[in-house]
């Protein structure tokens, strides 16, 4: 993107303002699939057992960026709880398998928070514990 | 003394809701043309392109992240010295330190305030190009 859009200084603040809502409107529609989808994402990667630095790389990156633009766009809730599991999933990814029951649960606890910040959130199936 | 314009910024950001409001938030607030880029990849092509003053650079990003993005920017000729500021919610004390001997000029927190950050970067434009005519 390349632009040199210059507003009127009176009128700043209130067109960033509106473009802020905008984009928060588009992030707030767009999250309880994406709340989703990362639950989902956790519990099958717990339930495949398998360290695969790739697949916990990518999950761990989608909930650094949720927690990065959650307060930005009104979701402090989401941002609290996406940085939990990112924290969480460090701890995975830092760990040789097999991974102890406690941090197994952890991040599926975790995962099963955030989900639940979705409208009719928790809708994947508990996964019985991986590797314990 | 005065200070040169900031006029071009490179925003690097995975994260494309977070890209948006801070491209808008630096060209229709604080007037600088921007580009933007979502990876530090795409960043490396697009500076030598651009020539920007200025950098944001997100800190954790897929493949290439902040550090190694900066790393390898240096190595770019007429980059050597241009001030890059990078964006993370990753400020703890000793975390800041580290970037700071990466060789950054500033660390935004993320979440940051749009309404502010236009204000914030030309503050630290002000800051760095000041001291370098000084110097």
């Amino acid at each position: 993107m390349t632009g040199r859009r210059n507003v009127a200084g009176a009128d700043r603040p209130s067109v960033l303002r509106a473009k802020l809502e905008a984009v928060r409107l588009d992030f707030t529609e767009g999250l309880p699939p994406r709340l989703r989808a990362l639950q989902a994402e956790v519990l099958e990667a717990l339930e495949a057992g398998e360290p695969v630095p790739a697949r916990w790389n990518a999950i761990r990156n989608d909930a650094h960026r949720l927690a990065g633009a959650g307060t930005t766009f009104g979701h402090p809730a989401v941002s609290r709880m996406a940085a939990e599991l990112e924290r969480r999933i460090e701890a995975v990814e830092t760990t040789p398998p097999p991974w102890s029951p406690a941090l197994t649960a952890a991040l599926r606890e975790a995962a099963m928070a955030l989900g639940r910040l979705a409208p009719g959130g928790e809708v994947v199936s508990p996964i019985p514990e991986a590797n314990s | 003394m005065n200070v040169p314009p900031l006029e071009r910024i490179l925003i690097v950001e995975d994260d494309p809701d977070i890209r948006t409001i801070a491209a808008f938030a630096l060209e229709a607030v604080a007037g600088l043309e921007v580009r933007t880029c979502a990876s530090g990849l795409e960043a490396l092509r697009e500076a030598e392109r651009f020539a920007p003053r200025m950098i944001l650079l997100d800190v954790m990003m897929p493949g290439m992240d902040g550090p190694a993005t900066l790393a390898k920017l240096r190595l770019l000729p007429g980059f050597e010295r241009t001030p890059v500021v990078f964006m993370t919610a990753k400020v703890q004390p000793d975390e800041v330190e580290k970037y700071r001997q990466l060789g950054v000029v500033e660390v935004i927190a993320k979440p940051f305030d749009a309404m502010t950050l236009g204000d914030a970067v030309l503050f630290i434009w002000s800051r760095v190009a000041g001291a370098r005519l000084e110097s």
